[in-house]
């Protein structure tokens, strides 16, 4: 059933057995007005072609604690500095796999 | 239940750097942890919200935050940018506090009610906000203020 994916900016890790394609790739940008979780949720919304309302199941907090990935990644130490840690974390999300990294970008794959 | 014990120990003894501390009972040490869900501000809006009406619909609410955050009014406020935080409050800010008890959520109307722990937390804000991100939450306080 799933079509190998070779292609342009997949297919380097190898990480498991399955064989992910990227669907859609994004950007959360730490001084915007959007959260990590509402970019995450945005990115799936936009792949399944959907509204953001509409991607209910499952809840995103019951597979992640985003809020503090967003911390760890992008929030700021106790004196104001940002801590410039570098890092990935992937977690699966209903049929998705989400990679963050800590430069920001997201990637959603299925 | 609710049957906290009140006998703080030997806690007022204690000195820290010549300086008595304060007597901190078990159930405030019991509640670190929500406290520390309430550092973020979404979520202290949530809250907020509860003091001027103890049910509401999440849509209606991400209106409301959408308003308080961009500091324009709800009418004019773009239908997609309620939908984000929408999407925002329901898959992290909700059900973090839900397990906090701080909210009750009924998945099937999306209705949030307040939690077991929300009085406590609602007073605790009450004394705490002017120190907190000011100007969004003294927004936010206004206007819980004025709709009562």
């Amino acid at each position: 059933m799933t079509q190998a994916s070779d292609d342009a900016n997949g297919g380097d890790e190898g990480h498991d057995d399955e064989r992910w394609t990227l669907v859609r790739q994004t950007k959360y940008e730490e001084d915007g007005i959007h959260d990590l979780t509402t970019t995450i949720i945005a990115a799936i919304a936009d792949a399944e072609g959907v509204s953001p309302v509409e991607v209910k199941d499952p809840v995103l907090y019951d597979c992640v604690d985003v809020a503090s990935l967003e911390d760890a990644f992008f929030g700021s130490d106790v004196s104001g500095q940002n801590r410039d840690g570098i890092g990935t974390v992937e977690f699966q999300f209903g049929d998705y796999r989400i990679t963050v990294n800590s430069n920001g970008w997201i990637s959603v794959c299925k | 239940m609710d049957n906290y014990p009140h006998d703080s120990g030997s806690a007022s003894e204690n000195l820290v750097n010549g300086l008595p501390m304060p007597d901190l009972s078990e159930d405030v040490l019991e509640l670190d942890h929500v406290f520390q869900a309430l550092a973020e501000s979404r979520r202290r809006y949530l809250v907020y919200t509860l003091k001027s009406k103890t049910e509401w619909e999440l849509p209606e609410i991400a209106a409301k935050v959408a308003s308080w955050e961009m500091n324009i009014p709800e009418h004019e406020i773009p239908d997609e940018e309620i939908e984000l935080i929408y999407a925002s409050l329901y898959h992290t800010h909700v059900p973090k506090l839900v397990d906090e008890g701080v909210l009750t959520f009924d998945s099937k109307d999306e209705t949030i009610r307040p939690g077991p722990n929300a009085p406590q937390v609602l007073t605790a804000l009450a004394g705490a906000g002017a120190s907190l991100d000011s100007r969004q939450e003294d927004h936010a306080r206004e206007d819980v203020n004025d709709s009562s």
